[in-house]
């Protein structure tokens, strides 16, 4: 199950909970009924949940100081996450972090550089093929931001993916993977002709721009 | 009941607007970041006057993204210390069903606890991950659950042990009970489950009911609805196989292979006594 799947998830249990701890008496049955692609899932955390978080204290009144167990967890968390991450070629902003620092909401953000909320969401979320997005996008979004061009790129995970298809040259098998995930990817051209918010203005600028970029 | 379903779901949906909003206003009211006022709201001492664990979460992020190393680990070890109470309680029951020594205990609990903490710190870092913002508890208890499972896998922990190297399984009563009981499927023909195993039948006499959200955890993952929505909810068969999209064959098919499950851990009980 990927992040997105698992977030789904954690909404249709919260909900769940929600009502238990609301003295409901939910039935997993209606959930599943719901849910099915997920029922696996939602089962697994209903009955971990009943049988590891139920009877779990919350917090007290005032904040206590971090005990020596918890600081000793954290210390060696810090150790491993440190690590981890100093192998890892991970961004870990987001363009709506980016927005949020420039005090621009991603409605703002959209509209100033000339696109639709949903799309800006959609190259937020990595669910466009990367290759298909045009150089213009980056650039409106590094002059809105104030970003670098390579951090915008970084943070759409174009450059991401310009260093992965030339080491994945070699490993013919990965590579297969990668062309099999970006087979289910939308194109940026086809995110645009489908946007029901663009005008038919902004999308006549686009399909100009991305002409001329030869996408 | 679909009705009365989409009600509760509309109800939820409400809910989670007007929590999104009051969290929106928090957030756009906070000071500037790294001012002094600033930190003085962060770490606010007074639980009932704190700030949201999800209005944390954000600052966290946006320490990240402002390359404040200091202000990250300021803001970790808050979260933390807000969290250590349920944290550590946690730690330690999950682990209470293991007969253990003492020191073992202490070692194991370590070692869980840090890793929930490495899995906290991963999941605040990934800004993709929006809901911590939303619900943090509940993100919370997703990851106690992949922190406890993953340690449970890696430490060959899933069932009881005791001092004396045996390996015990409580199982439900109820579940037993059930399994033994001859079942109306859907062609009209009654059928009885076969516990051929005596002493897997008698293993699975000392049993309670609030032992079977854990022994669901341990059985194979395509198994767990079933037995929980037959055994915990009390669903018919055909019920079952309805919600769930299968068959009433599917359905006996899989309790069977439950049940199958439940005799291999009485199988592997019996070697690890006597082996």
């Amino acid at each position: 199950m990927d992040r997105e799947q698992e977030e789904v998830v954690q909404r249709i249990t919260a909900r769940y909970i929600a009502e238990l701890r609301a003295g409901n008496q939910p039935r997993l049955g209606d959930y599943l009924s719901r849910y099915p692609q997920y029922a696996d899932a939602i089962t697994d955390f209903v009955a971990y949940y009943h049988a590891a978080e139920v009877d779990i204290p919350e917090e007290k009144d005032s904040i206590p100081p971090l005990s020596q167990a918890s600081r000793e967890a954290l210390v060696i968390a810090w150790k491993r996450v440190l690590h981890s991450e100093s192998g890892a070629n991970t961004s870990l902003v987001t363009l709506r972090v980016m927005a949020d620092n420039q005090r621009k909401s991603f409605l703002q953000l959209a509209l100033e550089i000339g696109l639709s909320i949903e799309i800006l969401e959609k190259l937020e979320r990595h669910i466009i093929d990367t290759a298909t997005i045009p150089k213009e996008v980056c650039k409106r979004l590094a002059a809105a931001l104030q970003q670098p061009l390579s951090a915008i790129e970084r943070c759409l995970g174009i450059a991401e993916h310009t260093q992965r298809t030339q080491h994945l040259a070699e490993e013919q098998a990965t590579y297969r993977m990668e062309a099999q995930s970006n087979d289910q990817a939308q194109s940026f051209r086809e995110t645009v002709e489908q946007s029901m918010r663009l005008s038919n203005e902004q999308k006549d600028a686009w399909r100009a721009i991305l002409t001329e970029e030869g996408l | 009941m679909e009705q009365k379903f989409s009600q509760i779901e509309e109800d939820a949906d409400r809910g989670l607007i007007r929590r999104r909003i009051e969290l929106a206003n928090v957030y756009q009211t906070l000071p500037e970041y790294g001012s002094m006022e600033f930190w003085k709201i962060i770490e606010e001492p007074d639980i009932k006057a704190a700030l949201p664990l999800e209005i944390l979460v954000r600052c966290f992020r946006l320490a990240i993204t402002k390359g404040d190393d200091v202000g990250r680990n300021r803001i970790v070890e808050l979260i933390i210390r807000r969290t250590q109470v349920s944290n550590e309680y946690w730690a330690y029951h999950v682990l209470n069903s293991i007969h253990l020594g003492p020191d073992e205990r202490n070692i194991l609990v370590h070692d869980l606890y840090a890793d929930l903490c490495e899995r906290v710190i991963h999941a605040l870092m990934d800004m993709k991950r929006l809901f911590w913002e939303e619900n943090f508890q509940h993100c919370l208890q997703f990851e106690r659950k992949h922190a406890y499972q993953a340690f449970m896998t890696r430490e060959g922990r899933w069932y009881h042990q005791q001092g004396d190297g045996t390996v015990t399984r409580r199982i439900p009563r109820v579940l037993i009970d059930s399994l033994d009981q001859p079942v109306m499927h859907s062609d009209g023909e009654l059928r009885g489950l076969e516990i051929e195993d005596e002493r897997a039948q008698q293993a699975l006499l000392s049993v309670e009911q609030g032992d079977l959200p854990l022994l669901i955890l341990q059985l194979p993952e395509k198994l767990r609805s079933v037995i929980w929505l037959i055994f915990w909810e009390g669903r018919t068969e055909k019920d079952a196989a309805q919600i769930l999209g299968i068959s009433d064959r599917t359905i006996r098919n899989r309790l069977r292979e439950a049940l199958k499950s439940l005799r291999d851990l009485f199988d592997s009980q019996e070697g690890t006594t006597y082996g």
